[in-house]
């Protein structure tokens, strides 16, 4: 019987250790990344922001983005169709297991509808990202250029450590 | 003998005015422009001329023909437009800065697709922030629908809730100094291809 104790004892320990461990909030499966957007000028309303999310984790769903310069922030898809181009709100995006979501200029984008504020260049736009299952996750994106179509060059707008 | 040698001055001279022909022919030749290769689309040759009326920031009545001796690029788009009409204006804007002085022979104009929301105004203050030389039209719903049939450039609006959006075609249309269209670009034409084109027809 000691010896059984003995030898399981740790056992025991070792078990209920990752049973704890397992029980603990998990690590952040989903990151955002890359994010950015795009100086505006005058007359204009609306902006765009792009990110990437990389999921390590199960299937997500982004279910919203918000941010503080918009009244409100739309998730829009942009398609060529018969050569014409066409953006629609989608309501949700699928966030694949251990899968990643680009938002980018030819295609997903987050619509930043009525600025409260224009988007000055080098500046900082808040963002949050609303997952089903991760919750939300702030994210500063970096205002580029005007004319700008692709991400920063460097690792910045990489979602804020929680 | 003196037949033989008057053959031969005639033989020399003949040969003097052969030379000099083909001397004049291949300068003629040296002298005529190459055909400029394009990099955009050639439009086809002996379309239909377009034909526009629209109002500029200032109110004022705008015709194709107010441009007349310019090449004109031409696009269609609305402010409400987060993507694409930014990035082709920002697009122009550089390819004014590679154009050097010939850019006072090329005039960029941009016809919004949403007269309800785009005022002369905010259309003003919006194309010129990317270059002060650009202009910016609109006009009456007709006016607007007129002048996308005829660069036959589809649009349709799209109700979104309260909202709307607009689909559009995106091509961006040159027109030389007569007012005929000549080259479409697309929304992945370089600036260095709309450089290129752009200065051979502003000095052809």
């Amino acid at each position: 019987m000691k010896l059984l104790i003995r030898r399981c004892l740790p056992l025991s320990v070792a078990l209920l250790a990752t049973l704890a461990l397992a029980a603990e909030p998990p690590s952040p499966s989903v990151a955002v990344t890359r994010a950015w957007s795009r100086a505006t000028v005058p007359g204009a309303s609306v902006g765009a922001a792009y990110f990437e999310i990389v999921n390590s984790g199960p299937p997500d769903v982004l279910v919203a983005v918000e941010s503080p310069v918009a009244k409100h922030v739309e998730m829009h898809s942009m398609t060529m169709k018969a050569g014409m181009m066409q953006m629609r709100p989608v309501p949700s995006v699928d966030l694949p297991a251990k899968g990643r979501v680009v938002f980018g200029p030819e295609g997903l984008h987050a619509m930043l509808i009525d600025l409260t504020q224009p988007l000055r260049e080098g500046g900082r736009v808040p963002l949050t990202l609303v997952f089903r299952d991760a919750g939300r996750i702030p994210v500063s994106a970096v205002v580029q250029g005007p004319g700008a179509m692709m991400p920063p060059a460097a690792e910045a707008g990489t979602s804020d450590k929680h | 003998m003196t037949n033989t040698k008057g053959r031969s001055i005639a033989l020399v001279a003949a040969l003097c005015v052969g030379v000099a022909a083909a001397g004049a022919w291949a300068w003629q030749i040296s002298r005529r422009q190459p055909p400029v290769s394009y990099r955009l689309t050639e439009w086809p040759r002996g379309a239909r001329q377009p034909s526009l009326s629209l109002v500029d920031a200032d109110g004022r009545q705008r015709t194709l023909g107010d441009y007349r001796g310019r090449v004109v690029v031409l696009f269609f788009g609305y402010l409400r437009c987060p993507n694409a009409c930014p990035a082709e204006l920002f697009k122009l804007a550089l390819v004014m800065k590679q154009l050097g002085a010939i850019r006072d022979r090329v005039q960029v104009l941009f016809v919004t697709l949403d007269p309800e929301r785009d005022t002369p105004q905010l259309l003003r203050g919006y194309v010129t922030a990317f270059d002060p030389k650009f202009v910016g039209l609109t006009g009456t719903p007709a006016q607007i629908a007129q002048a996308a049939a005829t660069f036959s450039v589809a649009y349709e609006k799209v109700n979104l809730g309260d909202d709307y959006s607009i689909d559009h075609s995106t091509a961006t249309y040159v027109l030389d100094a007569d007012g005929r269209v000549r080259l479409l670009g697309a929304m992945d034409t370089t600036v260095g291809d709309f450089a290129h084109d752009l200065t051979a027809l502003a000095t052809e």
